[in-house]
């Protein structure tokens, strides 16, 4: 269900002030949709010549403002009262003129002149209530053709909107509502020339389009190659092969570098595997499914994750645990499980696959158990980055350090998995939270997530969790460790009061490092905890991490401090590098 | 109502004049409780491996002269200024930790970590003042753990006393004021294992069979005894244990034994020797992804626990515990009713009996490494 049902929306239009003159990029407030209409998010459009004619307005009566557009593409924001053939989430091309399905014109397979939807260049209002759904400061601005899709979110009747394969290129087939539908069925459906035929084409304007479906074939798109460790990505051509048994293929909208890609690319001290695309934090579609595969069907949003559920292992029954033995993190694996082949190549040649996301490519092929299926509506943009570590901190705390109302928590480590732990120690009502880094710089924003109190070990003599200690009257409720710095997970555990405490370790420490602690301070009724991927189960328990979003328990924006396109990649490394902001977006399409 | 109330007792103790030699029954005046104690006449103890150690008291600043003994059945013969849940005549157990009831401690559900009464094996004295209520012709004798139950007559703390059924016979009971509860609600409160789950315990002393008797009442399918004695195993079959493991038997490490034997790791292990490596073995030896790890033994002052961090990460959970995690007011009394309705068997674990006068005895079993527990009669 969408955050902006039933409210105005508030969204760029390129507005028509005055016939002949360039558009104005002003704001808009649109309302929502009443009987029978939908509100529509517009992703693309183009011009056809009758936006032109009109906004030219020679010799007719000129109607200004005006929001002009017809050909477009775009998904279902929200739906009015009366409303059933259509959803949020829905694809659709807005069409100028309407089909009702109720008059004598719909009901004749040869006519669509609908009675009541067929186009009309005068009228710049809705039928419902004669009014505009569109306003500037309260004045109202028309409607053109019931479309006026040059606006980021507009109104529609929905006799007026064709739903189609949510598969299907919307930046292509957008041209198909309007000049090439108008051509193509004008020789398909009207001229029908028969095979062999002689035709003859007045006017060479826009050319008919053949729409293809890429299912089964194999997709030329672009990626992010890293083909030695620590060198910028290069963006290729890479041939992705389509899904084989168990597998799903997504087009990948948007994804986020998260620091274990950087571990992996520097690659010092493992065995380097490339060339390889890395990416694991992303948001995307499934463009087609493997055999075998029932829970995803082309059009689902997904959340790919960089550790599976398979469903059916010990772990994956079990209540607790989300380490399933088929598909759990595997950082050393470059091909895929069903037949140790990449799917990846270039020329041929194989590219190798980074924990079986890879998700810096506009395609990529993954594990059916690695793919959560998430609330349509929910914006891929910001989701993208639950599908590794905001979740990883948000469930330590609520899952697994579970700290009650009032309680104190110990944060190790502000980078965004402790402070993803710290905000779900926000979202449990924890009454102190206090937080533990080595850089003052990061104190500012943290009071964002929830922290309360600052300490950094460098400004005292004694060990970190004496100072905790003395400030909690004994220690902490529960503490949660998210450096992977051996020291910080020993004074995570030394921090905690005595007879109830629990230190929760989530920070992935070196091969060689050593935990060690005195054994009374477990005797003392310590509980230590480890937790991967704050334990959430990828397929069962993402989707309503989602929803926690959706329904504003969960604040992501706050994470998001840097965007880049996709062919800035490389800048993203660099914020991280040196340590700048949390998390950058990449959009994969511009 | 007595009628030695508010009045010196004098009766016979079990007196340690110095380290590890044999006790002395002597005459010792008992001073009246004070407020908030209370007097009890004891009428059943045992002897615990707590005592020895203290008793031994090697590289410790020893306490002496000192009147041991902590695990014991008894009734109150009166009570101090202040007490108002006890009253002469009550069947209790003497606790050598307590429960005041009113700090955070006590507040929380899950401690058992009094603020006020919590363990304390320095001190020997009360806390209202400091002083000792054992005098040996005017010359104070220690007291142990607050309790000193190798008397005939001691004053303990009431915060420390559990008031539990009359009928419940003492000389069974007795056990249960230390070493038995320690085991049983390491098991039942804290490792928590599920009916048909797996369980290894480490050590096959009372505390572990203790342990081994929580998972067998618990239901667990198997539960694999790991201890460096054979001659353990047979007693521990009583107590549930299914599978005996001796790590001198294995040239590999125990905890990839026990990994082998159950397909991954047992779902919960308890440790109950107080050897640090044994501590680091009963972790790494229970299962990814769920299992929980209990440390119960009181290691050395200076060992130190190890381990690789992968293995927290990997979603094992560690917790320690004390005296089972019971209150010792609020949750003994029920644990004597799990003997009462036979859920509970308490008898297996006593081996031998000896009346107060060769108390000595009872010590030489333990230190011998024989039998689990002597009940040590009071009364001829």
């Amino acid at each position: 269900m969408s955050g902006t049902a039933g409210q105005v929306i508030r969204c760029k239009a390129a507005v028509a002030w005055e016939a002949g003159k360039p558009l104005v990029i002003e704001e808009v407030e649109v309302a929502p949709p009443q009987a029978m209409e939908v509100r529509l998010k517009i992703l693309f459009t183009s011009l056809c010549h009758t936006d032109v004619y009109f906004w030219e307005a020679k010799g007719q009566t000129p109607l200004f403002p005006r929001i002009f557009g017809h050909e477009a593409g775009g998904i279902v924001e929200s739906v009015g009262e009366g409303v059933t053939d259509l959803q949020p989430g829905d694809h659709v091309l807005p069409v100028f003129t309407g089909e009702c399905k109720d008059c004598r014109h719909c009901k004749s397979e040869e006519s669509n002149m609908c009675d009541l939807l067929r186009i009309n260049t005068d009228r710049g209002v809705m039928l419902n209530d004669n009014k505009s759904r569109f306003s500037i400061n309260g004045k109202p601005i028309y409607h053109f053709v019931g479309t006026s899709t040059f606006s980021e979110y507009t109104v529609v009747h929905v006799g007026c909107v064709a739903k189609i394969n949510p598969a299907a290129p919307l930046d292509k087939v957008c041209v198909l509502s309007c000049g090439i539908s108008t051509g193509l069925g004008a020789t398909l459906n009207v001229a029908r020339p028969w095979k062999g035929s002689s035709v003859a084409i007045f006017g060479l304007g826009a050319v008919g389009l053949a729409m293809s479906s890429t299912a089964g074939q194999v997709i030329r798109c672009k990626a992010a190659v890293a083909w030695e460790a620590g060198k910028p990505l290069v963006i290729e051509e890479v041939e992705v092969a389509p899904p084989q048994v168990m597998e799903v293929r997504l087009k990948i909208l948007f994804t986020s570098l998260c620091h274990t890609d950087v571990y992996f690319w520097e690659a010092k001290g493992q065995t380097p595997l490339f060339p390889r695309i890395f990416g694991h934090e992303a948001g995307g579609i499934v463009e087609s499914v493997g055999e075998g595969v029932t829970d995803l069907q082309p059009g689902d949003h997904v959340l790919p994750v960089f550790t599976g559920e398979c469903k059916e292992c010990r772990h994956c029954k079990s209540e607790e645990s989300n380490m399933c033995d088929l598909l759990r993190i595997n950082t050393d694996r470059g091909v895929m499980l069903s037949d140790n082949k990449s799917r990846f190549s270039i020329n041929g040649k194989p590219i190798y696959h980074f924990v079986g996301t890879s998700t810096f490519s506009e395609y990529t092929v993954v594990h059916v158990g690695c793919v959560a299926k998430i609330n349509p509506a929910a914006p891929l943009d910001k989701v993208c980055v639950l599908s590794c570590g905001i979740s990883t901190g948000l469930g330590a705390t609520l899952n697994v350090a579970k700290p009650w109302k009032g309680s104190s928590v110990a944060i190790f480590g502000l980078g965004a998995v402790g402070l993803a732990a710290a905000e779900g120690a926000r979202i449990a009502g924890a009454s102190r939270i206090i937080g533990i880094d080595l850089n003052p710089k990061r104190f500012n924003d943290a009071k964002k997530f929830g922290v309360t109190e600052f300490v950094n070990p460098k400004d005292h003599d004694k060990p970190v969790q004496e100072v905790i200690a003395e400030m909690t009257d004994g220690g902490v409720d529960r503490s949660v460790e998210c450096t992977g710095n051996v020291n910080a997970m020993i004074s995570a555990f030394e921090c905690v009061h005595d007879g109830w405490g629990v230190a929760v370790l989530v920070g992935v420490p070196n091969k060689d490092d050593s935990f060690k602690t005195h054994p009374v301070n477990l005797l003392n009724e310590r509980t230590l905890k480890g937790t991967f991927f704050g334990n959430y189960k990828p397929r069962s328990d993402l989707p309503s991490v989602v929803e926690k979003y959706m329904n504003k328990e969960l604040e992501l924006e706050k994470f998001i401090t840097h965007e880049v396109p996709f062919a800035e990649i490389n800048k993203a490394f660099e914020y991280m590098l040196s340590g700048d902001g949390l998390r950058c977006i990449i959009r994969m399409n511009a | 109502m007595s009628g030695t109330a508010g009045q010196v007792i004098c009766c016979k103790a079990a007196v340690a004049w110095e380290a590890g030699k044999p006790l002395v029954i002597e005459e010792v005046e008992v001073a009246p409780p004070q407020a908030m104690e209370v007097r009890l006449k004891i009428l059943y103890t045992s002897l615990c491996h707590t005592d020895v150690y203290f008793w031994e008291a090697k590289g410790q600043t020893p306490l002496f002269p000192r009147i041991f003994g902590h695990e014991a059945g008894g009734i109150v013969e009166s009570v101090g200024e202040g007490v108002t849940d006890l009253k002469p005549g009550d069947h209790v157990l003497p606790i050598f930790t307590g429960e005041c009831k009113d700090c955070a401690h006590c507040k929380s559900e899950e401690s058992n970590l009094c603020d006020l009464l919590r363990i304390n094996t320095d001190r020997g004295v009360m806390i209202h003042d400091g002083k000792s209520r054992f005098t040996i012709k005017g010359k104070p004798v220690y007291h142990f753990l607050g309790t000193s139950t190798f008397s005939e007559y001691t004053v303990v703390h009431v915060g420390c006393v559990a008031k539990i059924n009359p009928l419940a016979p003492l000389d069974k009971v007795c056990v249960l004021s230390c070493g038995i509860s320690t085991g049983l609600g390491a098991t039942l409160n804290v490792a928590k294992p599920t009916k048909g789950s797996t369980v290894a315990v480490f050590g096959l002393g009372a505390v572990g069979l203790a342990a081994a008797e929580g998972a067998r009442i618990a239901g667990a399918s198997r539960i694999i005894g790991v201890d460096l004695n054979p001659k353990r195993y047979e007693d521990a079959k009583k107590f549930g244990v299914t599978d005996f493991v001796n790590p001198k038997d294995h040239e590999k490490s125990v905890q990839e034994v026990i990994v082998e034997m159950t397909g991954g790791g047992v779902d919960r292990s308890l440790e109950c020797t107080g050897n640090v490596n044994a501590m680091i073995s009963a972790f790494e030896c229970v299962h990814d992804g769920w299992g929980v790890a209990v440390i119960v033994g009181v290691p050395n002052k200076d060992d130190v626990f190890k381990t690789h961090p992968i293995n927290l990460l990997n979603e094992r959970t560690l917790k320690g515990t004390f005296f089972g995690n019971y209150k010792p007011r609020s949750d003994i009394p029920a644990v004597v009713e799990k003997y009462m309705n036979k859920e509970l068997e308490v008898e297996k674990f006593i081996t031998h009996s000896v009346p107060f006068s060769e108390i000595n005895k009872a010590f030489e079993y333990m230190l011998n490494g024989e039998g689990l527990r002597c009940i040590i009669h009071m009364e001829p």
